[in-house]
């Protein structure tokens, strides 16, 4: 089931392919969308384990920070980038 | 039941506060966190307005694509939170097992967390609910 099937593509897509038309021209020489893909899975699932970290240290007790705290609502963020990333 | 303001109409008016007051006399860090603070009281808030149907909604998904559908929705905010939670780790586990990984069973889990996702943004950033 898709989040966005049929819809044009989202802020994180258009970002993406700025990015590697950026690449592109700069390099002259293609870039292996498969493996872009595979590094961007791979930066948001690091990004939400981070966060979970972050939000882990304020529950633990070690950080009474509000900033750490408001880290572990945005892990579904990374989920929602995920989800996207993985739809075939 | 308690007078008004209601908790919603409190963590609204220190939010107000935060953000009219605090903000602005703040520089640097504090700023910064003033302002973290003042969203986190704005998703506290928007919280407290859908959670108990979400909840619900997240165990009749959950119930449904373990095929227990004939699982009692337990009653009481506490319980319920505690039944998805459980539920959350048996999908975990499947989903490590592989069941996952290809056919129906996968679709379902899929719509299953679309839709979790989307409660949880409603409530965590409701700027980045896909339209």
């Amino acid at each position: 089931v898709a989040l966005r099937r049929g819809r044009p593509p989202g802020r994180r897509a258009l970002r993406a392919r700025r990015v590697l038309r950026g690449v592109r021209a700069r390099r002259r020489h293609a870039v292996d969308p498969a493996a872009a893909r595979w590094w961007e899975i791979f930066g948001n699932l690091k990004w939400a384990i981070i966060c979970i970290m972050q939000a882990r240290t304020f529950l633990d007790g070690a950080v009474r920070s509000v900033e750490l705290a408001s880290l572990g609502r945005r892990v579904v963020e990374m989920e929602l980038e995920l989800l996207e990333l993985t739809e075939e | 039941v308690q007078d008004r303001p209601t908790v919603r109409e409190l963590l609204d008016a220190v939010r107000a506060f935060l953000e009219a007051d605090v903000v602005p006399a703040l520089h640097g860090p504090a700023r910064f966190h003033a302002l973290v603070a003042a969203n986190v009281l704005a998703i506290a808030g928007r919280e407290l307005a859908t959670e108990e149907a979400d909840l619900a909604a997240e165990w009749r998904r959950l119930a449904s694509a373990a095929r227990t559908a004939s699982a009692e929705t337990p009653a009481g905010t506490e319980a319920l939170r505690a039944a998805v939670r459980a539920s959350n780790e048996a999908l975990a586990a499947r989903i490590r097992r592989g069941d996952a990984d290809a056919g129906p069973y996968r679709d379902a889990v899929r719509a299953h967390l679309c839709a979790t996702v989307v409660e949880k943004l409603r409530v965590a950033n409701p700027r980045l609910v896909p339209s």
